[in-house]
């Protein structure tokens, strides 16, 4: 046993090298995780939660900025500071905590979008929306190829849509189909030109607005035959089927499918679909 | 109505006192056990540090190509862990869960008859049937793999067909009793099926063929004494198994890490008590109806 005692001893310690140490990030991502289950706490009732609960939640999140700091983990913390202060109802303190995230921005980029937009959001649900109006729209100005940004349009139509204001949802309809459209000729936005004719298409079908958004629709087939135009296509059959209610138009559309995309997944819903009309 | 007085098959629980006289005349019997223990507790350990370095240069890649990058971050990987395990206990089991079997078999038959046990000798004696035992344990895992998830998918492709009853019982008395208990006893019998089989490649010297079905042959001349044996070793499993069934919630409630323990506990449970147990029975089951003392 003693003669054997070295081989041990190398073999153990072959075991620990061969392990060797826990990443950062992955040390990031346990503390994070133990930050998540705290705020949980506070999330699951945010009335009733004590300020001592909330409070631990927020230090956990503070070390991790303090530990990682400049990291996407002390973004994320960033923001999930800012969401327990919004849950409680302290929509200024969320909104300095979210203030930090919009400093840098030549560094951090599109993420003091994301900054902003919760601003904005805090503003929102403080029932302040033309503040909120102006953060969105100058997020739409200042990072105008942001996943924010070309969202945005249709995060104002739906608001309008939900508060059943006619005249703010046109006037929003309107305001993005002539956003997308200005990044349309925009350079970079050449390169998505399909994307951005989809998303005006999607502005008027959020507004209602059905013969435009079939224009729309008709255009995208004709300007991007290579970008599965059938998909389109589709939308206009159900769109004059269900919004219209001209099922002879309907057919057509559903024919022109199935005669020039035969080989498309959508040519065996088209035939049924046609099978019904 | 009288409860029917269950019976026990006979000379069933003189095996457990054979057991105990065996194994406290000789504990050398469970130093395979051990081994295989100790080997899985390693792996376990290794299979932990796959997402860092310098393991994650080899896990990584397979892990992120099968299951998906997310995989490879804290908590999703101890969703895995499970899984990887099981697969890394296939691997043992088959390449060296064979060879420590065999051993704790012959083992068992040296302390029966009174004759020193040399682990060495043991060792290279049961090295010689290395390739049989390989076929044998495989067979088995593979078995064990593919039949004990037929009742579940069948049931789930039931329920999933829109049925929402089955014999006037909805899919939770299915899910949560019915399945546990026939998978419980679907591991009794395919265990207890092919379980003299090792004994008649080492002990008896028989090649693989024979072996299987000579192995067949005893367990159905022996049915209820087998399956008492598997069987009672096996109740010990059940809260293990519980707790593998409810680990995401454990693991949610306490922490990831918690699934790492709970494995340990399953090896020490299943490897060191359960498997030892039922394969010391079984040898000396196997002893006295082939009059190998």
């Amino acid at each position: 046993m003693k003669r054997r005692a070295p081989f041990y001893l190398l073999l153990a310690c072959s075991v620990l090298l061969a392990t060797g140490c826990e990443s950062r990030a992955f040390k990031a991502e346990r503390r994070m995780w133990k930050a998540h289950k705290l705020a949980q706490a506070v999330y699951k009732n945010p009335k009733g939660t004590p300020p001592f609960v909330l409070q631990k939640a927020v230090d956990a999140y503070r070390e991790i900025i303090k530990a990682y700091p400049g990291s996407l983990f002390a973004v994320q913390a960033e923001f999930s500071i800012g969401h327990l202060y919004l849950v409680k109802g302290d929509f200024d303190k969320a909104r300095d905590v979210y203030k930090n995230l919009t400093t840098d921005c030549d560094k951090k980029g599109n993420l003091c979008a994301e900054g902003y937009f919760a601003i904005g959001k805090s503003y929102e649900l403080q029932g302040r929306w033309a503040e909120a109006l102006l953060i969105y729209k100058k997020i739409m100005q200042e990072y105008p190829f942001s996943a924010k940004s070309l969202d945005l349009p249709l995060y104002i139509i739906r608001h309008y849509r939900a508060e059943k204001n006619e005249m703010g949802l046109k006037s929003a309809a309107d305001q993005g189909v002539a956003y997308y459209l200005g990044l349309k000729t925009q350079e970079r936005g050449q390169k998505g030109a399909h994307i951005l004719q989809s998303l005006i298409t999607r502005c008027y079908l959020e507004s209602g607005m059905w013969q435009d958004a079939l224009d729309s629709l008709e255009r995208y087939v004709r300007d991007y035959p290579d970008r599965d135009p059938q998909e389109a296509i589709f939308v206009k059959a159900l769109l004059y089927a269900r919004k219209l209610n001209d099922k002879q138009k309907a057919k057509e559309e559903l024919e022109r499918i199935v005669k020039d995309y035969p080989d498309s997944k959508l040519a065996p819903q088209a035939k049924t679909l046609l099978g019904r009309l | 109505m009288a409860l029917r007085k269950l019976k026990i098959a006979p000379g069933t629980l003189a095996i457990w006192k054979s057991v105990i006289s065996v194994t406290t005349r000789k504990p050398a019997i469970f130093l395979p056990f051990c081994f295989i223990a100790a080997l899985e507790v390693v792996v376990l350990f290794l299979l932990c540090q796959s997402p860092h370095a310098p393991l994650n240069i080899i896990m990584g890649p397979p892990i992120r190509r099968i299951w998906g990058q997310v995989y490879m971050h804290y908590p999703f990987f101890y969703e895995l862990l499970p899984r990887l395990f099981y697969y890394a206990k296939i691997f043992l089991g088959i390449f060296f869960g064979s060879v420590t079997t065999g051993m704790a078999i012959c083992a068992v038959s040296l302390a029966r008859k009174g004759e020193p046990v040399d682990l060495k000798d043991i060792f290279r004696q049961v090295l010689r049937r290395y390739l049989t035992l390989i076929v044998l344990t495989s067979i088995l895992y593979v078995a064990v793999h593919i039949l004990m998830k037929q009742p579940s998918q069948l049931l789930f492709k039931y329920f999933r067909g829109g049925h929402a009853k089955l014999l006037f019982l909805g899919p939770k008395f299915w899910v949560t009793f019915f399945i546990p208990v026939l998978n419980f006893l679907l591991a009794v019998v395919l265990q207890g099926l092919f379980v003299y089989t090792i004994p008649y490649v080492v002990l008896k010297g028989k090649k693989f063929i024979p072996a299987l079905l000579l192995g067949m042959r005893l367990f159905l001349k022996l049915i209820p004494k087998t399956v008492f044996v598997v069987a009672i070793p096996m109740i010990l499993y059940i809260p293990v198994t519980m707790l593998r069934n409810n680990i995401g919630l454990l693991a949610d409630k306490s922490s990831p890490e918690t699934v790492g323990l709970i494995l340990f506990i399953g090896i020490l449970i299943g490897t060191l008590i359960v498997d030892a147990l039922i394969t010391v029975a079984t040898t000396l089951i196997f002893i006295e109806e082939t009059h190998e003392a």
